[in-house]
């Protein structure tokens, strides 16, 4: 689903590359935790498969397409595929959840049937987003002010809207960073049980290594990436372990 | 209580605003074919007392057989614009705005007052000033009407110049857009002295909207041509044909109170001849 | 100037004519002031609603774009409706669209730079949906900046249907026409009434803006009001024909020399007033915002003095300027004192503002010592609110250096008014030639002023009027 190789992100702004060389290739129905400190690369790596970031070197493949050479349509046909579930959930909180939630239909969708659905949803339309709702945990919330949700609730609708982008990779960046441990543990069961029951590849940045070991297939250290690299680099590439 | 003072206060604004979108839109869909016939700007009119000009609009409009519109443009040039672009099917022009709407958008002179083939501007200041010739006027403050206007711009200032005085270097002058505002600034002591359309001067006197012990007239111009009603250069010849006939067909004894609109007593037929002398004055102070 | 004539003419502006006949001939221009507002301000909106999105989403030749609008702004509304009303001929429909261009750009400009300050977190969550330019506008920018949108949007409406009365002065109909008329016919009475249905609309629509930005719904209520302004006054297929070649006949744009040497006379004339009515306007202030402040004064006062500001703020500087030169003459002057009044109006309430939220404890301190409440004034509050007295008092004269070459155009000097002659008398090339040295001088002015304010490091001003 996800091939990544040899992957260099420079920012003319820092001396050394945010991201050096990193190959990594994530599966269908895996989930796999990257973990590190902050400022590891993370967050780059994320916008970078969105295609948000130019890269400095190597290759992205999401479904064998190349991301950094895709423009327009193809670019916005990809980010479809890839939902994206940020750290601050980012939902726009003066709109309703059943329309925030909707917003992860908008690569399929129209402009025109976009400002309908704003204006005056469909019931087929309403059920949809219910039902991803359900999958996530809280259907009673359709109609709710986003801005009225608790904060997990708010990750949850975040999810939600990832969902209904019927993705075939799931980027989740931090998504339990602002959560306290009990709630942390259900979303991360919810993320990685959604991503093998869905067929979905997961890819999940995480700061807590024992958390990411007690709910993922694979586990990740851009770090220990790192510091392998110069012996790896003459091998072609880090075989990255669970 | 006081929410419904409130409320009837909205209602009645509601209500108001409905008169005047119903007042916006009958004419909007009844004058499509109307005749719009623009009134001279300085008369200081505005569309609502433009209601007391009504005779003047129901006679054209019987003799023209078709609805007319009478409007008061704001300004000159709009007036004449108003010819060129066709918001305007006939207008009535100073001789000055004449000349320019001729030759830009050739419109067609029609009919006049006899008392415009021979009209004059009066030089006045106030009754104790020291002023009593042109050549006093040196160093003093002094005020034209509408840059536009024959009798109260083109003609005193040509006056002044055959007498000596060159109104950039000698005088302190200033427009006032109009001639009543000019008679007003020379009786407020705001100018030493000004230059007005004789017919708006003997009006203003009669209607006691200046105190006559107050002005006197220091000089009074030779006679010139001025004011003259005009057709857009696309109206038919049926059309023109019959508002110069209805203007001709004037008669004091019948049309008392329209000849009072229009401020004169008997109307003959208008040439672009005419016109010629006061071309050349306009061309030589460079207004044209 | 004779000064001693005016209170002779104060008497005659009171009382107002109020009878049945004439405020019911008056709903007409009322209509057609409002129908220009809504109308213009629809198409500022249908265009400048896309190009501040267009801008803010980075598509290619935005930034030309986005100066390009900050330089139509610079236009102002008055000068736009002398060109619209030479092109499209009097009546409603230039004055129509002659906002419409003004405030497009306003409208554009200040929309664009809302959503160039959007969050960025919730807008590139939505691109990675895979969402278009224009869905990511609807679901993101949109609602983002929605209660901001409002209120500049109503803030705009109000500044139109001021500006509707203001270009209704050069010939665009509704109200500002029949302004014109009542002064040139000395019919003072008339005029107040005028100019009280003036004030009238304007609180009306203080209080509308406040329901709309609590109810944003109520919002749609405006679009049939414009759309009944766009098709009432609709520009006839003739008028646009004409149109163009009016316009090609003012290109390219020539000065003769004469009028070249005039020009740093005019433009010291237009400087001259904008100051001297920002000093004006200083002076009535002080004691005015001191009289307002409602922890200074008594709040019977405060309140009093309050409705006295409303009105000189809410009456603008161009009707102030076209009573004033119907009343003491054409001239520099004029110009001066309108701006003063207005002026004195905003600068009033800001001041007032300004001493209300100052910091209690240094105040209190010389209270301690006994003093009246004058020294307290003068010992602690000026002192302490110069700060963001001195900010508005300086943004007020970079208002005012506009607002004195529009104030030209009805007759109060300067660059303004060798602007509205060349146009009377037809030279329209000439006519281009000090559009271009007044949209020059009003650019640079904004730029300095904007330069200075960031130099200082002080915060934005709202443009309150």
């Amino acid at each position: 689903m996800l091939r990544i190789r040899d992957l260099t992100v420079a920012y003319a702004s820092r001396p050394t590359p945010v991201i050096d060389r990193l190959s990594l290739q994530v599966q269908p129905g895996e989930s796999v935790a990257i973990v590190g400190p902050s400022g590891c690369g993370k967050t780059t790596l994320f916008r970078a498969i969105g295609g948000f970031v130019p890269i400095t070197g190597g290759r992205i493949e999401v479904d064998g397409i190349e991301v950094a050479s895709a423009r327009g349509k193809r670019l916005r046909a990809l980010r479809r595929r890839v939902a994206v579930i940020a750290q601050k959930h980012d939902l726009i909180e003066r709109l309703a959840v059943h329309q925030n939630v909707m917003a992860g239909a908008l690569g399929r969708w129209s402009c025109l049937r976009a400002l309908r659905f704003l204006l005056l949803p469909r019931r087929s339309e309403l059920l949809e987003v219910r039902a991803a709702l359900e999958r996530v945990g809280i259907p009673e919330e359709l109609r709710r002010k986003t801005a009225e949700l608790s904060g997990g609730q708010q990750q949850r609708v975040a999810i939600a809207r990832a969902l209904l982008q019927n993705p075939g990779l799931l980027l989740a960046d931090e998504p339990v960073a602002s959560l306290d441990p009990a709630l942390s543990e259900q979303i991360l069961a919810l993320l990685c049980g959604l991503a093998s029951a869905g067929g979905m590849a997961l890819l999940c940045a995480l700061h807590q290594p024992e958390l990411a070991r007690r709910y993922f297939d694979r586990v990740v250290d851009l770090r220990e990436a790192a510091d392998a690299r110069p012996a790896a680099a003459s091998a072609g590439g880090v075989r990255l372990a669970s | 209580m006081r929410k419904s003072s409130r409320r009837s206060a909205i209602l009645a604004t509601v209500g108001w605003l409905a008169v005047g979108i119903g007042a916006e839109m009958a004419p909007a869909i009844a004058a499509e074919d109307a005749l719009r016939v623009g009134m001279v700007p300085d008369a200081g009119a505005t569309q609502v007392s433009i209601e007391e000009k009504a005779p003047l609009r129901d006679y054209l409009a019987k003799a023209l057989g078709r609805p007319v519109a009478l409007i008061i443009p704001t300004n000159y040039n709009a007036t004449v614009e108003a010819l060129g672009n066709g918001s305007l099917d006939f207008a009535y022009l100073g001789g000055l705005t004449y000349v320019k709407a001729h030759e830009r958008y050739g419109v067609v002179p029609l009919v006049q007052r006899d008392s415009d083939r021979e009209f004059h501007s009066l030089f006045i200041t106030a009754a104790n000033s020291p002023v009593r010739t042109l050549r006093d006027l040196k160093g003093k403050r002094f005020a034209f009407g509408d840059i536009n206007s024959t009798s109260g711009h083109l003609m005193p200032y040509a006056a002044l110049a055959e007498s000596g005085i060159d109104a950039e270097t000698d005088l302190n002058y200033r427009y006032t857009g109009s001639h009543p505002a000019t008679a007003k600034a020379v009786e407020a002591g705001i100018v030493d002295a000004g230059a007005i359309d004789e017919s708006v001067y003997k009006a203003m006197l009669a209607d006691h909207k200046l105190d006559a012990a107050k002005l006197r007239i220091f000089y009074t111009t030779p006679a010139f041509v001025d004011y003259v009603w005009v057709a857009r250069k696309d109206v038919g010849q049926k059309e023109r044909d019959a508002f110069t006939a209805a203007f001709l067909q004037l008669d004091k004894a019948q049309n008392g109170n329209i000849l009072a609109i229009l401020r004169g007593d008997k109307f003959v037929r208008a040439t672009d001849a005419e016109y010629g002398d006061l071309r050349k004055i306009a061309q030589e102070l460079k207004l044209f | 100037m004779s000064a001693g004539a005016l209170p002779g003419f104060l008497g005659e502006f009171l009382p107002p004519d109020l009878s049945i006949g004439y405020l019911e001939a008056l709903a007409r221009p009322v209509m057609q002031t409002l129908g220009m507002a809504a109308g213009g301000m629809l198409i500022a909106c249908a265009v400048g609603l896309p190009l501040g999105l267009v801008i803010a989403t980075g598509a290619a030749g935005t930034r030309l774009l986005y100066e390009l609008l900050a330089g139509l702004r610079a236009i102002p509304d008055l000068t736009l409706a002398i060109l619209c009303v030479v092109v499209f001929g009097i009546g409603p429909p230039a004055g129509m669209l002659a906002l419409a261009i003004f405030y497009t750009a306003m409208v554009g400009k200040v929309f664009a730079d809302l959503f160039l300050s959007a969050e960025p977190g919730p807008l590139e969550a939505l691109r990675t949906t895979g969402a278009s330019r224009a869905q990511v506008a609807l679901f993101g920018y949109i609602p983002l900046k929605l209660k901001d949108l409002l209120t500049h949007g109503c803030y705009s409406f109000e500044c139109a249907v001021r500006a509707a009365v203001i270009v209704g002065a050069v010939g665009g109909g509704g109200l500002g026409t029949e302004l014109v008329g009542t002064l040139n016919a000395f019919d003072y009475h008339r005029a107040t009434t005028l100019i009280l249905i003036l004030v009238l609309i304007m609180s009306l629509l203080d209080k509308a803006s406040a329901l709309i930005r609590r109810a944003p719904r109520l919002v749609f209520l405006l679009f049939p009001a414009g759309a009944a302004g766009l098709w009432l006054y609709r520009p006839d297929l003739v008028a646009i024909g004409h149109a163009l070649s009016a316009f090609s006949s003012m290109l390219p744009p020539r000065l003769p020399a004469a009028a070249i040497a005039r020009i740093p006379r005019l433009l010291g004339e237009t400087v001259a007033t904008a100051a001297g009515g920002t000093a004006l306007a200083v002076v009535l202030a002080l004691p005015l915002g001191l009289a307002a402040a409602r922890n200074l004064a008594p709040s019977a006062l405060a309140q009093a003095i309050r409705l006295v500001l409303e009105t000189l703020r809410g009456v603008p500087e161009v009707v102030w300027g076209l009573v004033l030169v119907s009343l003491i003459g054409i001239g520099p002057f004029a110009g001066l004192v309108a701006l003063g009044l207005h002026s004195a109006g905003v600068l009033g309430k800001l001041y007032g503002e300004s001493f209300e939220n100052v910091r209690l404890a240094p105040v209190q301190a010389i209270e301690a010592t006994g003093a009246t409440r004058l020294s307290v004034a003068c010992f602690a509050l000026v002192p302490l609110a110069s700060g963001p007295m001195a900010v508005h008092t300086l943004f007020r004269l970079e208002w005012n250096l506009r607002a004195a070459t529009v104030l030209g155009m009805i007759g109060a000097g300067g660059i303004g008014e060798a602007l509205y002659e060349a146009q009377q008398l037809f030279f329209y090339r000439e006519m281009m030639a000090y559009i271009l040295i007044t949209w020059a001088i009003i650019s640079l002015s904004d730029g300095l002023g904007q330069r200075l304010r960031q130099r200082l490091g002080w915060a934005e001003v709202p443009a309150l009027r």
